[in-house]
């Protein structure tokens, strides 16, 4: 959530702490927050007016807008579609720096633009950058002088950026919730907002009415009348904090229910009597089929999951989401019928979700605000509207006028101690829960703390405790040992299962993790007899529906991905990958009902070695107990090979781990101290990036006098290969009958980070390599 | 036309002659690079036929196509037979067994069970489809909680009463219930664990989590500071700083996040690590344990990013990539 640093200001006028300040006790007293951006108003942009508009003689699409700083005039190419003589609007002269679609900036120039001069440019929203709103020039209110500079009437301001968590949605979406909080962080004045009350709200007023079907749905509803409301903009300080919040301005009425929303919380809106088909307001669940236009022209169709607001039981918006076309504010609307409610959250989050919308509004309801502020809300918002628009009340009903009932939690301040291991003398408590608003009535060791109505997270003593802990300072709390960490040994499954991980690694394998999700293509190949399988209701993708039944084919699947690895002709090259993990089937008798979760092992070796059945019989002969029945050991039948496009052999295991474990000959896990671990000193390789492309083998084989060494020769030709070279073996060495003279032959690997290379880059550096070759060791290449 | 047939079997003479003569794994290679391979004899002739009218193109291809098929199943068979020895007079290649390696998950969680299994936690396992009254109600997140929506947890089909479990935190309630723990104890637990949720750099479907709970008539957040210390110390083999900051999660109360002071990417600041805090009183109720009487700590964090941090590497996909290039660093 945005909040403006200057907005802050307005309530609290003894903040000295910087955005960066306030950010930071922010996360770490309350909600994490960050420092967004700064809003800055190049200082060379004027306030001018529109005096005349001509077309332009080479673009159909383009105006010539004279305009008037009040003593000069000059004329700028202009697209915009919006723009009428008579309105005040922005303007950059050349040299002013404009923002662009992708957030950056740059100087503009007096330009020629379809052969008309331009001496700058009548600026957006986006270009000022305030809004991403670009379709057209920022209107300014026609009461902002002209030949000013709009950076006199737009102060600089700092955004914060608030991650606020659920249990603060509540309290902290909105800048005097935020500045309540900072205030009693920083311990300075909180300058509430002065609103004049209501009158007393009537059941009726100019013939209107309001029915709630549910009260659950609906703990309130208030509606306030008021007409005469001019048609004019929002003066430039409320369109700055809305743009400052992420909204852009609209008109008068529509900007001050979204100024109130973000300003103390209670999202509102307002109908036009005028497009009222009838004056019997409702709220009730929508009928079947019932069907409505969002203001975003999306057509919704309701259902009894659904809260509607009716006119005349006609449903017109959806409640606590979004308004209906037919019944909005325009520019001709003088009187208004404006809603200020709230619902039930969860209400709120399932419709919220169902039509897949997320407005401003339905965030704050669906967090859950106290019915309360309704009241307050509605006051401010007749207060403005009267202020900004000249209008009049002519009356509020409201469905829940009485108070609703405050909590008072019984607390104890030894819980505090207790829970955090930190101590805080009592005093020090009762003024913090003062400075969060919270009325303290000490009783001995019980004290009576009475919760502000808008913490609606606070329920339970533990909540209290928690206020006073992450206000004091969780940064207070010392590290304290527990008494007693008498050391205990690795439970059986844990012994036995590193065990056999430690002993299939001695025999060459590597292991893998894979997705518990079973790939459809490679499970296909195998063609298991059908398990009852798993499926998921909503799967990541559609081949990716059933639960593993078996690992092998997530092995499969790593036999694809590794092909050019496994089939290398060097020696040393891993050539066996296991895996341990758990597989899943419909049945009884699991852990949990109709599903049974197994854990198995599998392993995959390609070429031969080592063995597989020695493999599976140094597993059974460490553990001192058979294989489960069921097990698979064996190759991997030739159709499956094909289906891989492999070229050598691969023989597979995979059998129950945990049933095999569970029949494992006794043993005595060894327990070890804490002070055993220290210093363990295990070396830690770092990651390293590797190629994503294909590497490229060629063999070479030469012939060389007897006396020059393998290994020299090796080392000529790594260094001859550079960079490309990725690896060499020498695969054979023999003496020839001619005398004095010896084969020898390599594999050579080539490989590039950053692409797959080509037989001529090869082919150079092959030549390179033999070039040093026949240079050192006059070396005859075969 | 008939020259071709005489060929593919010409062809056919040629490739069983030397299929023969190949007695040796490079030999074999070779045979089939010529024989099978992109550029190999047999793949050439099929492409010789593109130009050929339908009528011959569709026989010969087939004579052709099963010529492959022929030479490819006799490549398999003799391929089982060969072995990786090199049979050439004197040769000193000795086919050996390049040792293997372990997962860095797998040696993360290793240690971390040895340091715990050290400081007296009972270590326990739980199924990763689970009941959604552990995962859950019994952890304090009622029906109308949004993480329950099918936007975030994985459910299964025909099967209301479970998930795949979103966190390892039900086991605080089925590893209580199903060992009959009383209070004072010490749990340690971890496993996969499921979120549907976009993939990126730091988030995955699956990924593996670590959690701990201490239940008895004391422990506070002090200890709490000193175990987590304690634990990513030994982890990461240096001493360490951590600092709390509060948060919420609806299992405890106060709620808390950890985090460790970053001697790592050297980008200064604070790495969050763990969510932890206080054993809500309503968790402690579901697990038989009086709230007057007992308190609790807990906290959860990802072994993902344990060994992401411990080992630099730069994005979680690669943990479950199955790439030998990946697995085989780390051990």
């Amino acid at each position: 959530m945005q909040i403006s640093y200057n907005w802050l200001k307005e309530f609290l006028p003894t903040l000295t702490a910087s955005p960066e300040e306030v950010a930071e006790q922010l996360t770490l007293h309350s909600v994490e927050a960050t420092v967004a951006n700064r809003i800055e108003v190049d200082p060379t942009i004027t306030v001018v007016k529109i005096v005349k508009l001509d077309v332009h003689p080479n673009a159909d699409r383009l105006r010539l807008a004279t305009v008037t700083d009040g003593e000069k005039e000059i004329t700028v190419v202009c697209g915009a579609p919006n723009i009428e003589v008579g309105q005040v609007v922005p303007y950059s002269p050349p040299g002013t720096t404009v923002h662009d679609e992708e957030g950056g900036s740059f100087k503009i120039k007096e330009a020629k633009i379809r052969g008309v001069k331009s001496p700058g440019m009548l600026n957006s929203l986006r270009e000022l950058g305030l809004h991403r709103e670009h379709a057209g020039i920022w209107v300014l209110p026609p009461d902002v002088p002209l030949g000013s500079k709009l950076a006199d009437h737009i102060p600089p301001d700092t955004i914060l950026n608030l991650d606020v968590t659920p249990n603060r949605a509540h309290d902290l979406l909105s800048h005097r919730g935020v500045a309540r909080e900072v205030a009693a962080l920083l311990q300075i004045e909180m300058k509430e907002i002065a609103v004049p009350p209501l009158p007393m709200a009537t059941s009726e007023v100019e013939g209107y009415t309001v029915a709630v079907a549910d009260a659950e749905d609906t703990p309130r509803y208030i509606g306030a009348l008021l007409q005469g409301v001019g048609g004019r903009p929002a003066p430039l300080w409320m369109q700055m904090r809305l743009l400052a919040s992420g909204t852009r301005p609209i008109n008068l009425i529509v900007d001050v229910t979204n100024y109130v929303m973000y300003e103390v919380g209670n999202p509102s809106h307002a109908f036009d009597r005028a497009k009222l088909a009838s004056s019997a307001i409702g709220v009730r669940r929508g009928k079947e089929n019932e069907k409505i236009t969002l203001l975003d022209e999306t057509v919704v169709e309701v259902s009894p999951e659904i809260s509607v607001i009716t006119v005349g039981d006609k449903a017109v918006a959806v409640a606590g989401v979004m308004g209906g076309m037919g019944t909005e504010i325009g520019d001709t609307t003088t009187d208004i019928f404006l809603e200020v409610a709230n619902f039930r959250p969860y209400l709120i989050q399932e419709t919220s979700r169902r039509l897949n919308t997320r407005t401003e509004a339905s965030t704050r309801f669906s967090k859950g605000i106290t019915p309360t502020l309704a009241s307050e809300a509605a006051a401010r918002l007749v207060q403005l509207l009267i202020e900004l628009g000249g209008a009049t009340l002519q009356g509020v009903i409201d469905t829940h006028p009485e108070a609703f009932a405050s909590k008072v939690i019984e607390f104890r301040p030894r819980r505090v101690v207790s829970l955090a291991g930190t101590s805080i003398g009592d005093a020090d408590m009762r003024k913090v829960l003062e400075r969060l608003r919270f009325a303290v009535a000490v009783q001995g060791d019980v004290w009576q703390v009475n919760v502000p109505s808008d913490r609606l997270d606070v329920v339970i003593e533990p909540d209290v405790v928690e206020e006073v802990i992450r206000i004091t300072g969780l940064g207070a709390i010392e590290s304290k040992p527990l008494e007693s960490l008498t050391p205990v040994a690795l439970p059986k499954l844990v012994y036995w299962r590193e065990a056999i991980r430690d002993l299939l690694v001695e025999q060459g394998f590597t292991e893998t993790y894979n997705y518990s999700f079973e790939p459809e293509v490679e499970a296909a190949l195998l063609d298991h007899d059908q398990e009852e399988k798993v499926e998921v209701l909503n799967p990541v993708s559609p081949d990716q529906k059933y639960m593993r039944a078996r690992l092998l084919p997530g092995l499969l699947k790593n036999l694809l991905t590794n092909k050019d690895d496994f089939h290398r002709k060097f020696s040393k090259q891993e050539r066996a990958l296991f895996e341990i993990g758990s597989v899943f089937r419909k049945g009884k008798n699991g852990r949990v009902p109709e599903v049974v979760e197994r854990e198995h092992i599998a392993g995959c070796i390609v070429g031969g070695t080592p063995d597989v059945q020695q493999v599976v019989a140094a597993i059974a002969n460490a553990l001192g107990t058979e294989l489960p029945t069921n097990s698979f050991v064996g190759p991997l039948p030739a159709a499956v090979l094909k289906g891989l496009k492999y070229r050598l052999p691969v023989t597979a295991f995979e059998f129950d781990i945990a049933d095999m474990i569970s029949r494992a000959q006794d043993v005595s896990v060894p327990i070890q101290k804490l002070s055993e671990l220290e210093n363990a000193n295990i070396p830690v390789v770092q990651f390293t990036q590797y190629s994503q492309h294909p590497s490229m083998y060629r063999d070479i084989s030469l012939v060389v006098h007897t006396k020059a060494s393998a290994q020299e020769v090796e080392g000529t030709l790594k260094e001859a290969g550079g960079e490309l070279l990725k690896d060499v073996e020498l695969f054979d060495e023999f003496e020839l009958s001619k005398k004095d003279q010896k084969s020898l032959a390599f594999h050579i690997e080539f490989q590039a980070l950053d692409r797959t290379l080509t037989d001529d880059e090869i082919d150079k550096v092959q030549g390179k390599i033999t070039t040093a070759l026949k240079k050192k060791y006059q070396a005859e290449i075969r | 036309m008939t020259s071709l047939l005489v060929d593919i079997n010409a062809l056919r003479q040629k490739a069983l002659h030397e299929l023969e003569g190949a007695s040796s794994a490079s030999g074999l290679e070779a045979w089939r690079v010529q024989y099978l391979g992109r550029k190999g004899e047999v793949p050439q002739l099929l492409r010789t036929m593109k130009d050929l009218p339908v009528e011959e193109r569709k026989k010969l291809g087939q004579e052709a196509n099963t010529l492959r098929n022929e030479l490819e199943n006799l490549y398999l068979a003799k391929s089982n037979s060969v072995t990786e020895d090199s049979t050439s007079a004197s040769s000193q290649v000795v086919s050996s067994v390049e040792g293997g390696h372990l997962h860095p998950l797998t040696l993360a969680l290793r240690r971390a069970q040895q340091i715990f299994a050290a400081m007296g936690f009972t270590i326990v396992e739980g199924p990763t489809i689970e009941l959604a009254k552990y995962n859950f109600d019994g952890l304090n997140i009622d029906a109308e909680h949004p993480a329950r929506a099918e936007t975030d947890t994985f459910y299964l089909k025909d099967l209301p009463e479970l998930v795949l479990r979103t966190h390892v935190s039900p086991l605080q309630i089925r590893g209580v219930l199903e060992n009959k723990l009383k209070p004072p104890f010490k749990m340690f637990y971890y496993g996969p664990s499921f979120r549907s949720e976009k993939e990126d750099a730091t988030h995955t479907s699956l990924f593996q989590q670590y959690e701990f709970m201490v239940v008895d008539e004391t422990v506070n957040l002090a200890n709490l500071k000193h175990i987590i210390t304690t634990f990513y110390s030994l982890f990461f083999e240096r001493a360490v700083e951590v600092r709390f900051r509060p948060s919420f999660f609806p299992f405890v109360k106060p709620g808390l996040e950890v985090h460790m002071r970053d001697q790592i990417t050297h980008k200064g600041g604070w790495l969050e690590m763990a969510g932890a805090g206080n054993v809500h009183p309503n968790v402690l109720k579901n697990i038989n344990v009086d709230p007057d009487k007992y308190q609790g700590i807990a906290l959860g964090g990802g072994l993902d990013r344990l060994v992401m941090l411990k080992y630099g590497i730069p994005d979680i996909r690669l943990l479950y990539s199955g790439d030998l290039k990946f697995l085989k660093q780390f051990s």
